[in-house]
């Protein structure tokens, strides 16, 4: 084992009123001051016997000095492999809270013998318990260390009972006393009094400097095993998990509830829950609470019970919950809002500020983090379809044109009508790669040179026309009935021949790509009302569903049912032609049904030509 | 006669296909999707399918394949079992399914690539289809 891992670390674990850490770092400190104090009892009675000259039991003090040390080994033993375990483990070992009880209780029993051995009510070691309980305080929580006072006056009474009654012997350690003084009620009366009472008080001042500072390591240590999550996990959801349980656990309050704000801003949706949810409602609207509005604008907000019908309409006041506060997480927009429950009046402090600022910084991060590398796995995932889809496409000609000529050359008796109809085959292929090849061109060049070329006017009857025609082979392929009505007269709009082309080609090319085998696909062109181009393309295809009408121009976009019809696709044509249309200042409008059809519109404007003489 | 079902939704390919199986003496019926082709099995019961993978989807070659393969003994091509496929296409091509030559469950006889060398595609066609003979 290396010198790091032996080295007396524990790891810092929460626990509900205990804390183990604490216990254990004083629990190390306890064992230390035993053997100081079992070697005190031995060094103590040989100096008193010979030194002071006093009339010391000393049998029965060595005997318990040796007591002392020698009960104190096992358990320095025990402490010390629990403490390697936790640290192998990562955790603190729980056993340690009862070995510390049995220890006061050891402890306890020896100082209330060697109390009644040098002088029961009348011993200068009575002293020695307000240390004790002292280190009590320090070991275990506030009601322990008040239950271990009380214990300790009903052992002393009894013991200055027995004493007095003689059951038990008295013995006179310092020679100046009065020898009866154990006898003396005003004595006895007093010394009790003013020993409870500084026993009491003691252990009320050192629990009131305890309790905060046990808070305060809670809060430390919710807000350090957050930041591990949130530096340990990219899953958003385990992070948010974790921040939320750590928060109730270090709060103690009874539930909490972490909501994302959704896209449209105003509604929270239920991401993580701890405890009992007090809100039912899977998705609630900001506007509806004037504290949700005033969390979600990034303000931290207390609600108590009696407000609740006024901030919070969604809390029960009969729900047994006294104080709400709710904690915006902020990124570079709004993500979400903590809201906390807690059956007791939580007080609004700087401290508790800090923490829940601290918990939801933690949270942001966690969140933005997620959406960060969730982006990046969407961009990668489409990526890897691009490079698919163009291999296949890009390959998909070749390949089939090489079966071919190779068929041909293994086939020397091949007659001149098929070879013939091959090398039309082929060259219709030839002429298929070259367009799909121009088609990521375009999208290359379109992209690079950002539309610089100078627009010309071109007659778009014609360009249509021609297009069109294009088609009829593959229509005719499909069973796709073509219907191409174009005005006669030529209408001329100020574009690039590529950019034109790339706009009809995509849409009359999509239109029979996305209609099955049977449909019919029409194409009209003429000019509306305002002397517009209006190129119409409507088909009986798959259709495209409403939500993704929207996103239709984004590049490699493709709709779910295009996704999912098995359509080799790009996601790249559609959005080239509405780059191409809004920088010709022109407008598109889809409408569709699903597995009815699509209507694209395209309106551009047109230019006017000179009349030739 | 032989008789060989080719599914290829791309028409050249199909009649590349069906040119290096007539050469090859075998009767050739076609289909353009793999329902068509699932159809065509049961009408025309042939001895062997030359089936392509990406067709209406990226997989749709492999579906059908498993759609024959199916152990059910209620399934309608239960008859069909055991007829020897061959799929076409390129295997190092990514396709969304993941399939290695050497995996553990390969619902087809053999792979050929694309494109097509005539000349091991029949030698292929021809093994399986003594092998069919011979296991009769």
């Amino acid at each position: 084992m290396s010198r790091l891992q032996e080295a007396p670390h524990l790891p810092i674990e929460l626990g509900r009123g205990l804390l183990p850490i604490d216990t254990a770092v004083n629990n190390r400190r306890l064992i230390l001051t035993r053997w100081v104090v079992g070697l005190a009892v031995l060094g103590g009675t040989w100096f008193g016997t010979y030194g002071l000259d006093l009339i010391l039991p000393e049998g029965v003090l060595y005997t318990l000095g040796i007591l002392i040390l020698c009960y104190n080994v096992p358990i320095w033993f025990l402490t010390r492999r629990w403490e390697i375990m936790s640290v192998r483990t990562g955790r603190a070992c729980p056993r340690v809270c009862p070995l510390v009880l049995v220890q006061v209780a050891l402890d306890g029993l020896c100082l209330t013998v060697f109390v009644h051995w040098t002088g029961g009510i009348t011993s200068p070691a009575l002293v020695f318990f307000f240390l004790h309980a002292v280190m009590v305080i320090l070991l275990l929580p506030g009601w322990v260390a008040y239950a271990y006072d009380v214990i300790v006056m009903i052992a002393i009474g009894s013991v200055t009972l027995l004493e007095l009654t003689g059951i038990l012997p008295h013995y006179v350690v310092l020679s100046g006393l009065p020898a009866d003084l154990h006898t003396d009620g005003s004595f006895i009366t007093s010394r009790l009094i003013f020993f409870g009472a500084a026993l009491f008080g003691i252990s009320m001042v050192t629990a009131s400097v305890m309790a905060p500072m046990r808070q305060r390591e809670r809060l430390l240590s919710a807000i350090f095993h957050t930041t591990s999550a949130v530096s340990s996990t990219l899953d958003k959801n385990t992070v948010l998990q974790r921040l939320v349980d750590n928060t109730a656990e270090a709060l103690n309050v009874q539930g909490i509830t972490l909501r994302l704000v959704e896209p449209n801003g105003y509604e929270l949706r239920l991401a993580i829950t701890h405890g009992t949810d007090y809100l039912k409602d899977e998705v609630i609207n900001v506007n509806e609470s004037p504290a949700y509005k005033r969390a979600i604008k990034g303000e931290l907000v207390f609600v108590e019970r009696y407000d609740f019908y006024r901030y919070l309409p969604f809390v029960s006041p009969r729900s047994g919950i006294i104080s709400v506060v709710l904690v915006p997480i902020i990124g570079r927009r709004p993500l979400g809002i903590i809201v906390l429950y807690a059956t007791r009046y939580l007080s609004d402090t700087p401290y508790l500020r800090h923490f829940l600022k601290a918990i939801a910084d933690e949270g942001a991060i966690a969140i933005e983090n997620a959406l960060t590398h969730q982006a990046l796995q969407n961009a990668e995932k489409q990526r890897e379809q691009f490079v698919r889809v163009f291999t296949h496409e890009l390959r998909s000609p070749v390949v089939g044109a090489q079966s071919l000529l190779r068929v041909v050359i293994a086939n020397p008796n091949i007659s001149v009508e098929r070879l013939r109809d091959i090398l039309e085959r082929l060259n219709r292929r030839m002429d298929n790669l070259l367009s799909l090849i121009n088609d990521l061109l375009a999208l290359a060049s379109s992209k690079a040179r950002d539309f610089q070329e100078q627009l010309k006017p071109i007659d778009m009857t014609q360009m249509t026309k021609s297009v069109a025609q294009d088609y009829l082979y593959q229509c005719e392929e499909k069973r796709i009935r073509l219907s191409v009505d174009v005005n006669v007269s030529p209408i001329h709009i100020m574009a690039t021949t590529e950019g034109l082309h790339l706009i009809i080609n995509n849409l009359i090319g999509n239109a029979i790509k996305y209609t099955p085998d049977g449909g019919n696909v029409w194409v009209q062109l003429n000019c509306d009302e305002n002397h517009h181009a209006r190129l119409t393309v409507r088909d009986t295809g798959i259709g495209i569903p409403v939500d993704a009408l929207g996103s239709l121009g984004q590049e490699f976009y493709r709709a779910s049912n295009a996704r999912e019809s098995g359509i080799m696709g790009t996601g790249l044509g559609l959005a080239t032609v509405y780059q191409h249309v809004s920088h010709l200042d022109g407008h598109i409008k889809v409408t569709s049904e699903i597995n009815k059809g699509t209507t694209f519109e395209i309106r551009l404007p047109t230019h006017a030509m000179p009349v030739p003489n | 006669m032989t008789k060989i079902l080719v599914v290829d939704d791309d028409i050249d390919m199909a009649l590349a296909t069906r040119m290096a199986l007539e050469e090859g003496g075998y009767t050739v019926v076609e289909a353009r999707n793999s329902l068509e082709g699932l159809e065509m099995l049961k009408k025309e019961e042939p001895d062997l399918i030359v089936l392509d993978v990406m067709m209406e989807t990226n997989t749709a070659g492999f579906q059908a394949a498993l759609t024959i393969r199916n152990p059910d003994p209620k399934s309608e091509y239960a008859a069909f079992r055991n007829i020897p496929i061959i799929m076409l296409t390129a295997i190092h091509e990514t396709t969304e399914m993941k399939f290695t030559p050497d995996g553990e469950f390969l619902p087809v006889n053999a792979f050929i690539d694309k494109p097509i060398e005539p000349t091991k595609f029949l030698a292929k066609v021809r093994e399986l289809i003594e092998q069919k003979e011979t296991s009769n």
